[in-house]
């Protein structure tokens, strides 16, 4: 008599839950994830050209303080979007998460968060990996593999300068006039940004430049901060129908993770439905939620852990030159260009800041950086519209200091920032306002806000390898329990970590030892 | 009335039923099911088939068969224009006699009359001396005569619409200085009131009284009216009582009367009968607060939207903004209507006092602009020339000067 195949529990169908899926289903393994969303949320009827905003208005008066006052100014404005909303609702209290002084926020959907993200693929140098347990050419197949699915446009820059080997990239976005001029004027002047430690160029992104099956190209409609509604911006949840092809493959939406415990030789799942049993378990939830799983699922180890983010200044950059150009109409809205800044003689890892058009950026979002009266500021940014460019800057997880811990009623995170920020985020900003004076963009004074703890979402290394997590991503102390999300980071560089996230669960379920 | 079984249907005879307190006394005695018969000079509407009217005005002859199986009497007519010097000839003491007796012969449970609150006045006008002979006219045990205060509400007649048409001419209003005399009372209440009184009687010594629980200053008490009603600003000017006397010798006719009833008013003890309750100001004036507020948050959702796209704003927009705001019970910001006072006033309100509220509500007008497509595209659009880009370094210049100079006085 033979025995059928155990199935993997991947919990979670965000980018690691899915990377995770190919790369067991590719090795023949029998694979279910559980979704504690209700499917993909893609923002369809979504009008051609419409701005980012609700289109059907701020709803009531105190829904809009309150929409404002959990979304905005400080915090990127595709919090506000419907797409956000929508999948952001109900994922702190259906994960059982608390927090303070941290901006919660999460995706139940399949796709996770890349239903809203940018699409900036960075792969991880080296110098990123310094404190994990492998280096970049260790994860450089992987890489290979996540990034072919994705579909990455883009090109070798001084910012990227090494593309992961093989990967074939899909030709680059084209660059918004504003952001086009920037990059032409620092390729004229490369050697005196490389002296001030400023590396600059457009950044690599999964965004597709060609269609690619149901996926179609960027047509720069300019509503990306809603959810790319042509699929260009890549989602992980169109993987999903990718991954039904496999016959030992199936996707459980509605199936949110309330625990998990050791049950003999197994583990056994409770979800909200039905309780579920299985071997070997592949947490990919999320950082927030795995930890809160991978915590109580333990039998050792702190309650208490560190939790790293990346905390972002927003500035807004003015370039006079083109106050007089015609408006742009389309243009792809997400990140234009990304700039490396060397914080060596500040003492710290390089911050990573990313600039932007206002394409699709709401007059109201641009406005509450204004310290004008209300209608000045709109006036404002209408004359100012072509010349603005909104940056933020990220600095590595060395400069947060939150902390998660387990509790009786769930995770409670407490979020800050370390003392150093402040000055990390001076010396950021002096040094990119003055490497760009050069090439005649310009800081708007007053116009830094720090965004609070937890607003960039790269939340990471709850369970680093090396100590909670082995280098191929399983627990300590346990069998058959892997962590494939963020949580696994032992640190966390400025780039944005989605991709290597990704590349870090292929290559973990590629290693994992399956029944033979 | 038949105390064992189910109460007859009453009988109630007015006379003043078209007039500001008997036309919301006739349709509350039609409410509650009783037969009426109106004595006066025009057919009120709402009377029914087997309800009487019969011509009869003061000085007539009282029609004694339209009296016949009365139980109710209530006599509010009053004549303004028939008074004479001597109270005891006054056409409208006449009256009041000549129904008292009427009302005797039928046999009438009892007879109510409406009289004022200026007879209680030490120095009565030629109306406070006619209601006060016809208080003492009125001995019989089921003879009441009510004193009635300043009547508000409703249809808004009597002194209290005399005021208003006054006010609505003028920006100052010569007002009586001294104690706190008006006690406004809803006309619907004083209905109620003399219904009740009709009904239950009153067995107190002194007269009964139909007042407000509040006294007001009546300079302080019509700027409230003005307001509410008329949505202006009136600014009582304190007169000297004894000015106002002297005024009133020199004036002629109902008008002499009105200021010389002024100048005298007394506050009166308020005797309701049990069971009565009246109103507040607040409450009488409720209403028509409600429909200012409503009006100028209309005018506030177009002051706010119209300054992010410096257009007049589509009314769907304007009514979103009011509606939104209305929806949370909030009150106007109370903005200037002159476009650019208004303009000034939410630029030093937002800038120099830094009123959250006020951004708040810029903030929102802009979301609700961002929300209506034709309107979104104004905010994008770039005016090109001199003139809108020095208005924006204006705009700036202001705003950066009233951040200064609210930062000093705050």
């Amino acid at each position: 008599m033979t025995r059928a195949p155990e199935t993997i529990v991947v919990v979670g169908a965000g980018p690691a839950g899915i990377t995770a899926a190919h790369a067991l289903l590719e090795r023949g393994a029998r694979v279910r994830i559980l979704d504690a969303g209700d499917g993909p949320v893609y923002p369809t009827g979504f009008a051609d050209a419409a701005p980012a905003t609700d289109s059907d208005g701020p709803g009531g008066f105190s829904a809009y303080l309150s929409d404002r006052d959990s979304t905005g100014p400080d915090v990127s404005p595709k919090f506000a979007t419907p797409t956000a909303r929508r999948i952001g609702n109900d994922y702190a209290r259906l994960n059982r998460l608390a927090a303070n002084d941290f901006h919660l926020f999460g995706a139940l959907a399949g796709g996770g968060l890349t239903t809203i993200w940018g699409g900036l693929a960075a792969p991880y140098d080296d110098d990123d990996l310094k404190a994990f347990p492998f280096d970049a050419a260790d994860l450089r197949a992987s890489y290979r593999t996540v990034g072919a699915r994705m579909g990455i446009s883009g090109a070798r820059s001084d910012v990227f300068p090494a593309p992961p080997d093989g990967l074939e990239l899909l030709p680059p976005l084209e660059l918004h006039p504003t952001a086009g001029l920037i990059a032409a004027r620092y390729r004229a002047r490369t050697t005196a940004f490389h002296a001030a430690g400023i590396r600059l160029g457009a950044p690599l992104q999964a965004v597709l430049t060609e269609d690619r099956g149901r996926r179609r190209a960027c047509d720069y409609r300019g509503t990306c901060l809603n959810g790319c509604a042509n699929g260009a911006i890549y989602n992980a949840a169109f993987d999903i129908d990718a991954l039904r092809e496999f016959e030992g493959f199936s996707y459980s939406p509605g199936r949110g993770v309330d625990a998990l415990a050791r049950d003999g030789t197994g583990w056994r799942i409770s979800t909200r439905g039905e309780t579920i049993e299985a071997k070997t378990v592949v947490l990919a939830a999320g950082t927030l939620a795995t930890t809160r799983l991978a915590l109580a699922a333990r039998t050792s180890g702190p309650r208490r852990v560190r939790l790293l983010h990346n905390p972002v200044f927003a500035s807004g950059l003015l370039m006079p030159g083109r106050l007089s150009a015609p408006a742009t109409e389309r243009a792809f809205a997400m990140a234009q260009l990304a700039l490396n800044v060397d914080l060596a003689d500040a003492g710290a890892d390089d911050a990573h800041a990313l600039l932007y058009s206002t394409i699709g950026l709401p007059t109201s979002s641009l406005a509450a950086h204004m310290p004008f009266s209300t209608s000045t500021s709109v006036r404002a940014v209408a004359g100012l519209r072509e010349a603005l460019v909104p940056m933020t800057c990220f600095f590595s997880g060395a400069a947060s200091d939150s902390h998660a811990e387990l509790t009786d009623r769930g995770l409670s995170i407490v979020g800050g920032h370390s003392v150093e920020l402040p000055r990390l985020v001076q010396a950021a900003r002096k040094r990119i306002v003055r490497a760009l004076r050069r090439i005649g963009v310009y800081g708007l004074p007053g116009s830094t806000t720090l965004a609070p703890p937890g607003a960039d979402l790269h939340f990471v290394g709850t369970l680093p390898m090396g100590t909670a997590t082995d280098g191929d991503c399983r627990v300590a102390g346990t069998d058959g329990l892997y962590v494939v999300d963020g949580s696994v980071f032992p640190e966390l560089p400025a780039r944005p970590c989605t991709y290597t996230i990704m590349a870090i669960a292929d290559r973990a379920m590629r290693r994992l030892p399956l029944e033979p | 009335m038949n105390d064992a079984g189910q109460p007859q249907r009453r009988h109630a005879v007015i006379t003043g039923a078209s007039g500001f307190i008997g036309s919301s006394l006739l349709s509350r005695l039609k409410e509650t099911g009783c037969r009426v018969t109106v004595l006066g000079r025009q057919r009120p509407p709402g009377l029914e088939a087997d309800d009487v009217f019969a011509a009869w005005r003061i000085g007539d002859p009282v029609p004694e068969s339209a009296l016949a199986g009365a139980d109710w009497i209530f006599h509010l007519a009053y004549d303004w224009h028939a008074d004479t010097d001597d109270p005891a000839a006054s056409p409208n003491l006449h009256a009041v006699r000549a129904l008292r007796d009427a009302a005797r012969t039928a046999g009438a449970a009892r007879f109510v009359y409406a009289g004022s609150q200026s007879a209680a006045a030490a120095a009565p006008t030629r109306y406070g001396a006619v209601k006060q002979a016809a208080e003492r006219l009125l001995d019989g045990e089921r003879e009441l005569a009510v004193r009635i205060a300043f009547v508000c509400g409703g249809s808004w007649r009597g002194p209290a619409g005399q005021l208003l048409d006054v006010m609505r001419r003028t920006p100052f209003l010569p007002a009586p200085a001294g104690p706190p005399a008006v006690q406004p009372i809803h006309v619907d209440d004083v209905a109620a009131g003399l219904i009740a009184l009709a009904e239950r009687g009153w067995s107190e010594k002194t007269l009964p009284a139909l007042a407000g629980s509040e006294r007001f200053p009546f300079g302080a008490f019509a700027a409230a009216l003005a307001r509410a009603r008329l949505d202006r600003r009136v600014v009582p000017i304190p007169v000297p009582r004894a000015l106002l006397t002297g005024l009133a010798s020199i004036l002629r006719g109902s008008l002499r009367d009105r200021v010389a009833g002024l100048a005298a008013m007394e506050p009166i003890e308020s005797a309701l009968p049990p069971g009565i309750d009246v109103r507040s100001l607040d409450d009488i004036l409720a209403p028509d607060r409600e429909r200012q507020s409503r009006r100028a948050l209309i005018r506030e959702g177009r002051a706010l939207t119209g300054r992010m796209t410096s257009t007049a704003p589509p009314a769907d927009l304007v009514y979103r903004y009011a509606r939104a705001l209305r929806a949370e019970a909030r009150s106007p910001l109370g903005l200037p209507r002159n476009r650019l006072a208004c303009g000034l006033a939410l630029r030093w309100r937002e800038m120099a006092l830094r009123e959250t509220d006020v951004r708040d509500r810029l903030g929102y007008a802009l979301a609700l602009v961002e929300a209506h497509p034709e309107s979104r595209r104004l905010l994008a659009e770039r005016r090109r020339g001199a003139a809108p880009a020095l208005r924006a370094v204006a705009g700036m210049a202001a705003d950066l000067a009233f951040g200064i100079v609210g930062k000093a006085i705050r």
